[in-house]
């Protein structure tokens, strides 16, 4: 049960084209936006009014991504771009501009994400050239990368990290003492798989590979943390089906997976809530679906909504 | 509305969360329909839509239109234009668009703050039943204060509805909640459930029956009123004995018929179970009820009141006749189906108790009665009072999660089920976790509205398993609008130790108070924080802009750390530094000149400020007549400044020498001239002295 569903807001982001993605900031009160109109648009959207407060131009092909890092690193946005590169966007002193280009990639780069914060400022982008890199920063300016190659045939389509507590150290509830980090993402890609990796000194090793999906996997989502040892990644693919992913971590055991759902078109997004309790989900049959675990460890769809006729009062 | 996707009939899977339709309970709805009803206008229809999730419970819906490949999509007359409109659409497991509920949400608060430290202690059953009742007076209040506002004449008209549907859903969760604290954390001595629920539906009956009973005395002669008897039987019904006697003296057959009057007039007087039954056994109690019951039916068949037959049928339902209850007169006067429940119980189990089998039985005999009768289907809520009355405390809980959009309920009442012991079963091994689980969902829907973050915190404060983990979470998203709130978000992280937290929240303070210039305001929060790496930083920021400007801008701050300067070697340094500028200018040169020597002696300084450093002992070595370094002191600072020739860059790179660096070799030649100076004079001083 979600409760009462309703639309907060509605915004008229002023895109010349389609919208392919939108992030709040940590807090809730700020919005980025990202088109094929080539630009990436920022939102107060604390207030009743919704303010815009900068519009990024610097990419020279449509912008499929946006993350945004965490507050603590100042305001920081990343964008990625069909344009085959990654623009790091500082906002100083009321003004954004960019921080960092990264231009390695060889084809579109399709997604990308800030690691957690205690990994430090680290983001993971995904490319259609089949690799995935990692920048970072040294701090003084500098930006470092590591590329992985070969990682999806046909191109990589999404990547999602791990919450950095390493759930293994879970197992003991309430424990004070502070668990230990680990450093692990997911992609998913046009071979049909997902893949689980694990930074291994330099370099990224590929701890498991997901198979079960049979067309393009179209976003993959690591779900956040809710306090357990258990391990959640949710996929979606071309084949119209959300497969679900578990690993109990306190047992050390394997990856097990079930199908969330088969639904009659493509499924284009899947997106945890930051308490990882929800799990929505987007497709090509003109809906949105809510899904929640319910207490007796089943999935169960609580909300539908669908883009029907009448306005909304 | 498009179909439903997933299976209807796995009743099961989804026994635990569907969502409920619309705000508030909405009475009408007869079927269980799992769909909620968020429709969006028309956008375009050949998009496939988007999706984000936001940190406010909300998603962001955008649309797309389709890959060329989906040319098969049968929408070719719908316009093609995309949209870039963007529907943030959220969800809220709490409407709090109206004052009394979010008085009921921070008074259920404090009573459920107070509940829990009693339960730290060992639970005692009167505890709960007096916090069940402390709840239930803040959802009454919550009714009363909807229904005022209901009144406001400047409502728009969806606005009214909305509050109308609150107040229906609140009142008839006060009746629910009313009837779980009777059957579930009450502790009632024999024969006084039959009481208790006798109050449970007088209390909700809202006025109604004292409004019609008023109005069939008011006139002159009561027993023509079409309503007389009709509010004489749910007087019956309700055990309201003196009220049905009073009413039954205007009756003109009684007047007329005195010793049919006196008869049934004695059958009232002395209906038991109406009065206090403390102190009186089981046993006793059943014998004084069984006489009773059969002298009532004795005169019934002595036909003593077939002249009039509604004081027959008066009498047959004091006896307890089943076929009496069933009658259509009967069931009409009866608001509600348990209104009939009660009054029948009253009159052939009195001294039933909550677990008794026949209960169930009768329960859903009456409320299949009242619903043939009327014609209609099971409201929603009555499921819940016939799943109570069934005493499936789980399936309460369960069906008023899925059907209603409200977690007040179900984690306020689990809860207090809870410490009372009674959400044990034999199959049920998750009674705590079933009350974790729904005070998470609670906690986590209070904190989308801005102003509940606290309370929504310390909700889940109360939660062993998994609810430090939501508090760690939820914090750092809590916006750091004021310093105010600030200081309070790190003040609880320190209340529950959640040091990571506080310090990442005074990272990103001290952050945005450097980003907008404010040194001082960001030293402050580093040291909040304990952030000896954003103070070093900052430590050396604040030094360079001294080199490049000469001054020193806002460090007062300093003057005040004391100890907590010691976080950061450089922090201790720049403090230093800066005593030492506040000696010299208060003319304690020879103060001034120790701690620049002990400055740079003592390793606290970085090489690459020791030029600077020295620099600043120029003046101290200019004061006539005055030597401030002694001699010893003076050889060590010759020896930092052979150090720093022997060590400088440029000396590396004798072809790029820059004017900057033709400026610092001018800057040591003259340092150097100066100490010289300086180290002759103190030599000379020396030997006067001796």
């Amino acid at each position: 049960m979600t409760g009462v569903v309703s639309v907060k807001n509605s915004v008229d982001t002023g895109h010349e084209d389609m919208i392919h993605d939108s992030q709040m900031d940590y807090y809730g009160r700020r919005l980025a936006t990202c088109s094929s109109d080539r630009t990436v648009k920022i939102f107060d959207v604390s207030g009743q009014q919704t303010v815009l407060l900068a519009t990024l131009t610097g990419h020279e092909g449509p912008v499929w991504q946006l993350s945004w890092a965490h507050p603590k690193f100042g305001n920081i946005l990343a964008s990625c771009s069909y344009d085959r590169k990654v623009i790091i966007w500082k906002e100083t002193s009321g003004k954004w501009s960019k921080l960092h280009e990264f231009c390695e990639h060889k084809s579109s780069v399709n997604s990308i994400q800030w690691a957690p914060h205690e990994l430090g400022l680290v983001l993971a982008c995904g490319s259609s050239d089949e690799s995935f890199s990692i920048l970072y920063t040294t701090g003084d300016g500098n930006w470092q990368y590591s590329r992985q190659e070969g990682v999806h045939t046909l191109g990589c389509n999404s990547v999602s990290w791990a919450p950095s507590v390493n759930p293994g150290s879970l197992v003991d509830g309430n424990s004070r003492a502070a668990p230990s980090t680990c450093k692990r993402l997911v992609t998913g890609g046009g071979d049909n798989s997902v893949k689980v990796w694990r930074e291994e000194g330099d370099s990224w090793t590929m701890e498991d590979k997901l198979e079960g999906h049979t067309d393009w996997v179209r976003d993959v989502a690591w779900a956040p943390s809710i306090g357990l040892p258990v391990s959640r990644i949710a996929s979606c693919s071309q084949d119209c089906t959300v497969i679900m992913w578990t690993k109990d971590e306190s047992s050390g055991g394997k990856w097990t997976s079930k199908v969330l759902n088969t639904f009659p078109d493509v499924v284009w997004h899947v997106s945890w809530s930051i308490t990882g309790d929800i799990l929505a989900v987007s497709g090509g049959d003109h809906k949105v679906t809510l899904w929640k675990e319910s207490n007796e460890d089943e999935w169960v769809c609580v909300s539908e909504m669908d883009r029907g006729v009448e306005r909304v009062s | 509305m498009a179909d439903v996707e997933y299976d209807e009939n796995d009743e099961e899977r989804s026994s635990a969360s569907r969502v409920g339709a619309g705000s508030g309970y909405n009475g009408d709805e007869e079927e269980e329909e799992a769909t909620s009803s968020l429709t969006m206008s028309e956008v375009h229809t050949c998009g496939r839509v988007l999706l984000r999730t936001n940190p406010r419970n909300s998603i962001a819906i955008f649309t797309a239109p389709y890959d060329d490949h989906d040319d098969d999509h049968s929408n070719s007359d719908k316009e093609t234009a995309t949209s870039t409109d963007l529907y943030e659409v959220q969800w809220s497991g709490i409407v709090l668009t109206t004052d009394s509920v979010r008085k009921l949400v921070s008074q259920s608060h404090a009573f459920f703050m107070e509940l829990q430290e009693y339960a730290g202690k060992g639970m005692d059953p009167d505890v709960c039943v007096k916090y069940s009742r402390l709840y239930r007076v803040a959802l009454y209040e919550c009714t009363q204060g909807l229904n005022y506002e209901c009144e406001n004449v400047d409502l728009e008209e969806n606005e009214l509805q909305d509050i109308k549907g609150q107040l229906e859903m609140y009142s008839l969760l006060n009746v629910l909640w009313h009837l779980c604290e009777i059957l579930f954390i009450e502790t009632l001595p024999v024969g006084c459930l039959i009481q208790q629920l006798l109050e449970w539906v007088r209390w909700h009956d809202r006025g109604d029956t004292d409004d019609v009973m008023n109005d069939v005395m008011s006139g002159v002669r009561p027993d023509t009123h079409q309503d007389y008897w009709s509010i004489v039987y749910r007087l019956t019904l309700q055990g309201r004995i003196d009220d049905v006697r009073k009413l039954l003296t205007y009756s003109s057959y009684c007047k007329e018929n005195k010793k049919v009057f006196d008869s049934i007039d004695e059958l009232l007087r002395k209906v038991p179970m109406i009065k206090s039954v403390i102190g009186h056994s089981r046993t006793e109690l059943m014998g004084l009820w069984f006489v009773w019951n059969q002298e009532c039916k004795r005169r019934r068949d002595r036909q003593d009141f077939v002249g009039c037959p509604q004081l027959n049928l008066l009498c047959g339902l004091l006896c307890g006749d089943k076929s009496c209850f069933s009658r259509p007169e009967v069931i009409d006067c009866c608001k509600m189906w348990y209104d009939m429940l009660v009054g029948r119980l009253l009159y052939t189990s009195p001294l039933i108790l909550s677990t008794d089998y026949d209960l169930h039985v009768i329960a859903k005999d009456c409320l299949k009665l009242y619903c043939d009768h009327k014609g209609t289907a099971p409201y929603y809520f009555d499921t819940f009072i016939l799943s109570a009355l069934e005493n499936k405390v789980i399936d309460v809980i369960k069906m008023v999660s899925s059907k209603l959009s409200n977690w007040w309920f179900v984690s306020h009442m689990t809860n207090l089920l809870h410490h009372r012991g009674s959400l044990v079963t034999s199959q049920l091994e998750y009674g705590s976790q079933l009350s974790e689980f729904l005070l998470i969902e609670y906690a986590t829907a209070l904190f989308v509205h801005p102003s509940l973050w606290e309370v929504a915190i310390s909700y889940l404060s109360y939660c062993p398993t998994q609810g430090r983990h939501f508090m760690c979470s939820l914090v750092e998203r809590v916006p750091l609008t004021t310093s105010t709130k600030a200081l309070k978000l790190i003040r609880l992280c320190q209340r529950y130790e959640m040091t990571e937290e506080a310090q990442s929240i005074c990272r990103v303070l001290a952050r945005r108070c450097y980003g907008d210039g404010r040194m001082g305001s960001a030293l402050t929060w580093c040291i909040k924080g304990q952030d000896a790496t954003f103070a070093a930083f900052l430590a050396e920021k604040y030094f360079d802009f001294y080199e490049s400007i000469g001054e020193f801008g806002d460090l007062s701050i300093l003057d005040y750390l004391g100890d907590a300067v010691l976080l950061s070697n450089r922090l201790a340094f720049l403090s230093k530094y800066r005593d030492f500028h506040k000696q010299y200018s208060f003319g304690n040169y020879e103060a001034a000149g120790q701690l620049l020597v002990s400055l740079l002696t003592s390793g606290i300084t970085l090489k690459k400020y020791w030029l600077t450093l020295l620099t600043d002992s120029i003046p101290l070595l200019q004061i006539p007549d005055k030597c401030v370094f002694s001699s010893a002191d003076t050889y060590e600072l010759l020896h930092i400044l052979q150090e720093i020739d022997n060590t400088s860059s440029y000396s590396d790179q004798k072809d790029m020498i820059t004017s900057q660096d033709e400026f610092s070799i001018n800057k040591i030649s003259l340092l150097r001239l100066a100490l010289v100076r300086n180290l002759q004079s103190s030599l000379v001083l020396r030997e006067r002295k001796h």
